[in-house]
């Protein structure tokens, strides 16, 4: 029998894509695609492909999921969170944060 | 108070500046601290919450700075600018309507990623811009400064660091923004030449093509008189001037122009921020615990409860105090007073239901309970917690329809259900309302438990009013989810950014919960005081013995009660704890002696009476609430539904318990 019958939410292994929705809670992934129709909303919050986010909590009984995007907090409902694609989070910078200025 | 130049609403349409002054819009993301901006730039204190399903009216301000006089738009919290807050019209439309002059776009200084986006995009719209980088306080508490010298340079538009708790830097914003709004209103009357420097080119070459072709089609004038009835707001606003060509053009590519918006505002904010270690603040430590299962979940309880028991016991201490304030004062009074002013006794003791028992009606649900809770309220809402509790409770409520954010209004309506209707406020669209309304309508409030307990304890047992208790919350549950099958319309999927965890402002708060309470006694004393008055001449005339006379057999039939217990459930409609003093005065009068609810009813007839007096239609002052918060066929439509539901309830219990 495939794991994914045997668990509501099948454990992904850290080199692997999946939607938001099976990420595990701490775990840092980057966003590789928002799929229609929540697209328009993830885009006003800031969700777009590209983005690295956070998974801080996630509800009970399949509620909604917390990510963390920069410093903001954000939660979407399950069925959101499975429109959104996510890749391992690789150190390397994406192009936004190369030219950051260091304060000290 | 506010009021005396605020201009509610501004018509739309009409040419807001009669007077010639500049028209400042303030445009921010939701949770910005933009009310409290607003406050301290008018030195006035405001609701500002808009409500959807009623018309977004523009709250207009008149504001001087330095001696210039301006007015002051305020526009409801967006995330861009075709964002729909109000519900139905994207944000775009407001921003027209109100034909400003300039954007004073307010951010937050600690997340400025999050924030620029928006005003790139008010800045492309072809307008002056000032950005206020706001929350500065909180910001230097997560150890973030803010360049704004820099910043006003990449943005190419003037940029003040500001604080709205204790008004640093809001005056200097605001005399910036008077300033480019009067420039711009000379420019456009023909005395002055424009000024200013172009802002570099964020967009891509195939996309600034684009935007070329747009605007030239947007500039172009309708042809044929058909054809200008026709144009659509976006070309209308173009072509009176409120907004560039290529500032509409901005707006019609919006959502393509977005993505490179969100890139350029992550580079500007990591150049014009200056970022020091800090431990992480508490607030934010809570805020994260608050939405994680534990301890989100029994902190949830715990904040749940509190509310529920201090509207209870609150709500019932002040009660009590008015309540025996009014019977030693103004009860003899008037019932000294009345007979003597009117004399003919029936319609005097009509008077007496009307002024006594209306008055006092809405002296000890209003002040107690509905203020009460509205204080409660507007605490939770501006402490930022309601959202966290919307995220734990979406997947409950999400079955039946309702966002998360429907729990804290629905717990209070186990108190009463008026400040519940009224807390539904902080829904955002009207299915969600009429949704949540209903549900509170069928909660029993502390009065209607009342009823349920007194006449079930002593007659038929503690069990059987748990029983009761535990009927009528089936019943709810089962309409819930009948309601939101048969309304029209889905509860959208949750997309909820958390609000981070703040103290609230006092005067804030206060501000809040007066403007909602007013709403409340300007709605309901009329219905209170009428209804009142016709019972009370029904009462007096002794017409209730014809009413039991016609509803009476169907009583009989349907629900397996005397004819008298139809008439008290009628009257409880003024109020509910009336449907036990009322049945045992009928009985008085009908059998001519003072009889016990034991003597009159059986148990089981008792439990139907309080179900269905529990669950039939909301008290008169609910339903004034209803029709104030969602008009007159959403109450009317909620009433029909809860005495449709009592009825049957009731009529199914009659049959199970074999006494119809």
């Amino acid at each position: 029998m495939p794991p994914s019958t045997l668990t509501k939410r099948p454990m992904i292994s850290a080199d692997e894509h999946a939607s938001l929705a099976h990420v595990p809670v701490g775990w840092r992934r980057r966003v590789v695609a928002v799929d229609e129709p929540a697209r328009a909303e993830l885009e006003r919050e800031g969700l777009l492909p590209g983005t690295v986010v956070v998974v801080t909590s996630r509800t009970p009984l399949g509620g909604p999921v917390v990510v963390e995007l920069g410093r903001a907090r954000l939660a979407l409902s399950a069925s959101v969170a499975a429109q959104v694609g996510t890749a391992p989070y690789s150190e390397r910078a994406p192009a936004a944060v190369t030219d950051r200025i260091d304060p000290s | 108070m506010a009021s005396a130049t605020a201009c509610h609403p501004a018509s739309p349409g009409l040419a807001v500046a009669v007077d010639n002054l500049p028209i400042i819009a303030l445009v921010g993301r939701p949770n910005v601290g933009k009310s409290t901006f607003l406050a301290r730039a008018s030195h006035r204190f405001i609701e500002t919450a808009n409500a959807p399903g009623t018309t977004v009216s523009l709250a207009r301000l008149r504001v001087e700075v330095g001696g210039e006089p301006a007015w002051l738009v305020d526009l409801p919290g967006t995330r861009s600018l075709d964002d729909e807050p109000a519900g139905d019209s994207p944000f775009w439309e407001l921003l027209l309507q109100a034909e400003p002059d300039v954007i004073l776009v307010v951010a937050d200084a600690g997340n400025l990623a999050r924030h620029l986006p928006l005003a790139l995009a008010c800045r492309d719209l072809g307008l002056p811009v000032v950005l206020a980088a706001n929350l500065a306080d909180e910001a230097a508490k997560r150890g973030i400064r803010v360049d704004a010298g820099r910043l006003g340079q990449l943005l190419n538009a003037p940029v003040h660091v500001t604080c709205g708790r204790t008004g640093d830097g809001v005056d200097a914003a605001l005399r910036d923004a008077v300033r480019l709004g009067n420039q711009r209103r000379a420019v456009r009357a023909g005395d002055a030449s424009p000024r200013g420097s172009v802002p570099a080119p964020l967009y891509g070459f195939a996309l600034d093509m684009r935007l070329r072709e747009t605007a030239a089609t947007l500039s172009l004038e309708p042809r044929s008189l058909g054809a200008a009835a026709a144009v659509e707001p976006l070309q209308a606003g173009v072509l009176r001037g409120a907004v560039s060509a290529r500032g509409g053009a901005t707006l019609r590519l919006g959502r393509e122009l977005e993505p490179s918006r969100w890139t350029s505002a992550a580079a500007w904010a990591n150049q014009v921020e200056i970022r020091h270690d800090v431990p992480e603040t508490l607030a934010d430590r809570v805020a994260r615990w608050s939405t994680a299962p534990w301890p989100g979940i029994p902190l949830f309880l715990g904040v749940s409860i509190a509310a529920f028991l201090a509207v209870i016991y609150v709500g019932g201490f002040l009660a009590a105090i008015l309540g025996t304030a009014w019977a030693a004062t103004v009860s003899p009074f008037l019932a000294v007073v009345l007979p003597a002013v009117m004399p003919i006794p029936v319609v005097a003791a009509a008077l007496l239901w009307a002024l006594d028992g209306g008055l006092l009606a809405m002296i000890s649900v209003g002040i107690p309970y509905v203020l009460t809770f509205y204080l409660l309220l507007a605490v939770l809402e501006d402490s930022g917690y309601l959202t966290s509790a919307a995220v734990l409770m979406d997947r409950v409520f999400g079955v039946m329809g309702l966002p998360g954010r429907t729990a804290i209004p629905l717990l209070a309506a186990a108190g009463c259900n008026v400040p519940a209707i009224y807390g539904t406020r902080v829904l955002r669209t009207k299915r969600e309302r009429i949704l949540a309304s209903f549900l509170i309508t069928l909660t029993p409030c502390s009065a209607r438990s009342a009823v349920v307990i007194a006449a079930l304890a002593p007659f038929a047992g503690v069990g059987a009013a748990i029983a009761a208790f535990g009927v009528v919350a089936v019943a709810t549950i089962g309409a819930g989810l009948g309601a939101n099958a048969l309304i029209p319309g889905r509860q959208p999927s949750l997309v909820l950014e958390l609000a981070p965890l703040r103290m609230p402002v006092l005067r804030h708060v206060w501000t809040k919960a007066w403007w909602r309470f007013r709403g409340f006694v300007v709605t309901a004393t009329p219905i209170m005081l009428i209804g009142s008055l016709v019972l009370g001449f029904i009462y007096e005339a002794g017409m209730w013995q014809g009413i039991a006379d016609v509803i009476g057999p169907s009583v009989q039939w349907l629900l397996g009660l005397p004819a008298i217990a139809g008439v008290a459930m009628a009257f409880a409609f003024l109020r509910k704890e009336l449907a036990l003093q009322l049945l045992i005065a009928f009985a008085a009068v009908q059998f001519g002696r003072s009889m016990g609810l034991g003597d009159l009813m059986s148990p089981p007839q008792l439990f139907v009476y309080a179900v269905v007096s529990s669950l039939s239609i909301p008290c008169i002052a609910t339903l004034a609430a209803l029709r104030g918060e969602l008009g007159n066929r959403a109450a009317i439509g909620i009433s029909i539904a809860s005495l449709a539901l009592a009825i049957g309830v009731g009529a199914l219990l009659a049959r199970l318990l074999g006494i119809a």
